[in-house]
């Protein structure tokens, strides 16, 4: 069965991959959903200390080995990324100067690819809409993964907690728990 | 920038590509009209619609856009150091700072009746640079060959409408210690100065940052060369440098000149290459024969020994949010923190304006924001 493949944003990956083990890589419900980062966010973590401090797990071996399943790309589809890229960074420097270039990279993937993203920035949601980029906030991806029978609702209820324990909220984070799993938050 | 359709091309490619403004608007679920207005160059597609078009004609975004730039466009200045090139991807990332500063401006705390004293006609000339720098230090009150402190160095950019916003980049190198934009329009300076610099090289940063702000209708090269040629004249003042040039020149061995130049780096938390510098340029100024030792094997050993800045403030080189966000009010005497917490209260904005704002990783930008939002009540 061909994959549906989803993209993650660097947060979103930082929020759940210590959670859900193997979160790249390991494919779920029908059609056969299977997350990617992109390589860039590699990137990221290598040139900032301060990530590396606070995620020193990211370059453990289980992680490492389970992000090296990467996208494979064709020249064209790298070409029709390139093209997006420019595009959709120009746009964000004036609309939405906030978003950062690694956000806007991962939006040029999805938009070249016809992927969906996952990601909680409020400002990167709204870009991606206006290139009519299809988006799940974090929430949303537990959902589907609940659906599918690939994460409970104890795993659910764990993550929240954590996200909650870090201070780490979204916009809308309480009535978007809410309103997809029927209950309050975990305290 | 506002941008606007490159016709001549499109049309040729379209052309190329057996299109006409029907099938371009069939292709683009558009109608004819709104085609036609794009190619009449009445109308500038919605992003979406004008992908989609590069898409159908295959063209990059330097081929079917020109970029048209603005009068009040963020200036952006950066010390150059060495041959190293700065990218125009550099440029266009700190100008897109700058119109994320832009936000925060009617936050600041700034008489916006009253203009900033600058420097009239500021010049790089030797005599010009030695009299502008005397001035400051007569303000500032320090004597001539005294060090300049760091608090009375800061006080300066507060009268001069000049916000500083220390950040944590990182050990740099090269031109990313400090970044320099100027928002016309506000009439406002921000500048970013990097903690994670040695000490004695953050003082030249910051006087090098002081002679921006005080020359600021100098830009592009004659800016740098401006401010580069100010800062050294004021942390070694010509006096100074004239009563050094003599002494050293009656030293016998090159060992004996070396320490004495380093003594006199130490005393003044600058680096022994500045000294070195200034002293040779007071010398070229009064044609007299410039000191040919090597200093930069001892300088480079001599700056080993400074810390960071960030050390020195916090002990650590990365310290929680809640005292680097103090640091910024008490050490820099700066309102940044304040104005961006009434920012971000005012306007829910998310922990990325703040990565934006200071060009930090997400999770730093999180705990800033922690601390702004929530922490600091």
């Amino acid at each position: 069965m061909a994959q549906s493949k989803i993209l993650v944003d660097t947060n979103a990956y930082f929020r759940l991959a210590k959670s859900i083990r193997p979160l790249l890589k390991a494919e779920f419900g029908e059609p056969a959903y299977c997350l990617y980062v992109i390589k860039e966010l590699q990137d990221e973590y290598n040139k900032s200390p301060r990530l590396r401090n606070k995620f020193p797990w990211v370059n453990d071996p289980e992680y490492a080995e389970n992000r090296s399943h990467r996208l494979q790309l064709s020249r064209q589809e790298k070409k029709e990324i390139g093209q997006a890229f420019d595009f959709i960074f120009d746009y964000k420097r004036t609309e939405y100067p906030t978003v950062s270039r690694v956000d806007v990279t991962v939006l040029a993937h999805a938009y070249a690819l016809g992927l969906p993203v996952v990601t909680d920035d409020t400002d990167m949601l709204a870009l991606a809409k206006d290139f009519e980029i299809i988006t799940f906030k974090t929430f949303d991806l537990l959902k589907l993964m609940l659906e599918c029978g690939h994460i409970d609702m104890v795993k659910v209820r764990e993550i929240a907690g954590y996200l909650l324990y870090q201070n780490d909220r979204s916009k809308e984070f309480k009535a978007d728990y809410k309103r997809l799993f029927k209950e309050e938050l975990p305290i | 920038m506002t941008n606007s359709l490159n016709i001549e091309k499109l049309s040729r490619q379209a052309e190329t590509l057996g299109h006409n403004q029907s099938s371009i608007a069939k292709a683009l679920g558009v109608s004819r009209e709104t085609v036609s207005q794009w190619f009449k160059q009445e109308k500038y597609p919605r992003p979406d619609k004008l992908l989609k078009l590069a898409r159908l004609l295959a063209l990059s975004f330097s081929d079917m856009v020109i970029k048209h730039p603005e009068p009040n466009e963020p200036v952006v200045v950066f010390r150059k150091k060495g041959a190293h090139k700065i990218t125009p991807e550099y440029v266009e990332q700190a100008k897109d700072m700058g119109r994320v500063l832009e936000a925060l401006v009617p936050y600041l705390p700034f008489d916006d009746l009253a203009q900033p004293a600058t420097l009239r006609k500021p010049v790089s000339d030797y005599e010009y640079v030695h009299k502008a720098a005397r001035r400051i230090r007569e303000q500032i009150g320090v004597q001539e060959g005294d060090e300049i402190h760091f608090e009375k160095l800061i006080d300066f950019f507060g009268n001069l409408h000049a916000v500083l916003i220390p950040v944590h980049w990182g050990h740099k190198d090269k031109h990313e210690n400090a970044l320099h934009i100027h928002l016309p329009e506000s009439q406002t300076t921000w500048i970013y100065l990097n903690l994670d610099c040695k000490l004695h090289d953050f003082k030249f940063w910051m006087a090098h940052e002081l002679g921006h702000v005080l020359a600021p209708q100098l830009q592009g090269d004659d800016g740098e060369d401006f401010a580069e040629a100010f800062a050294g004249a004021l942390l070694i003042p010509r006096e100074l440098a004239e009563t050094e040039y003599s002494r050293l020149s009656r030293f016998g061995n090159v060992g004996a000149q070396v320490n004495r130049v380093k003594d006199i780096a130490e005393r003044l938390v600058i680096s022994p290459v500045t000294v070195f510098i200034e002293i040779n340029k007071f010398a070229a100024y009064s044609k007299q024969p410039v000191l040919e030792f090597d200093i930069h094997g001892a300088a480079a050993n001599f700056n080993k020994s400074f810390k960071p800045v960030s050390e020195a403030l916090f002990g650590t080189k990365e310290p929680l949010a809640s005292r680097y966000v103090a640091c910024a009010r008490e050490a820099f005497n700066s309102p940044f923190f304040e104005v961006l917490k009434t920012y971000l209260k005012t306007h829910r904005t998310q922990a990325s304006f703040v990565q934006s704002t200071l060009n930090i990783p997400f999770i730093d930008a999180q705990n800033v924001y922690e601390e702004l939002c929530s922490g600091a009540k």
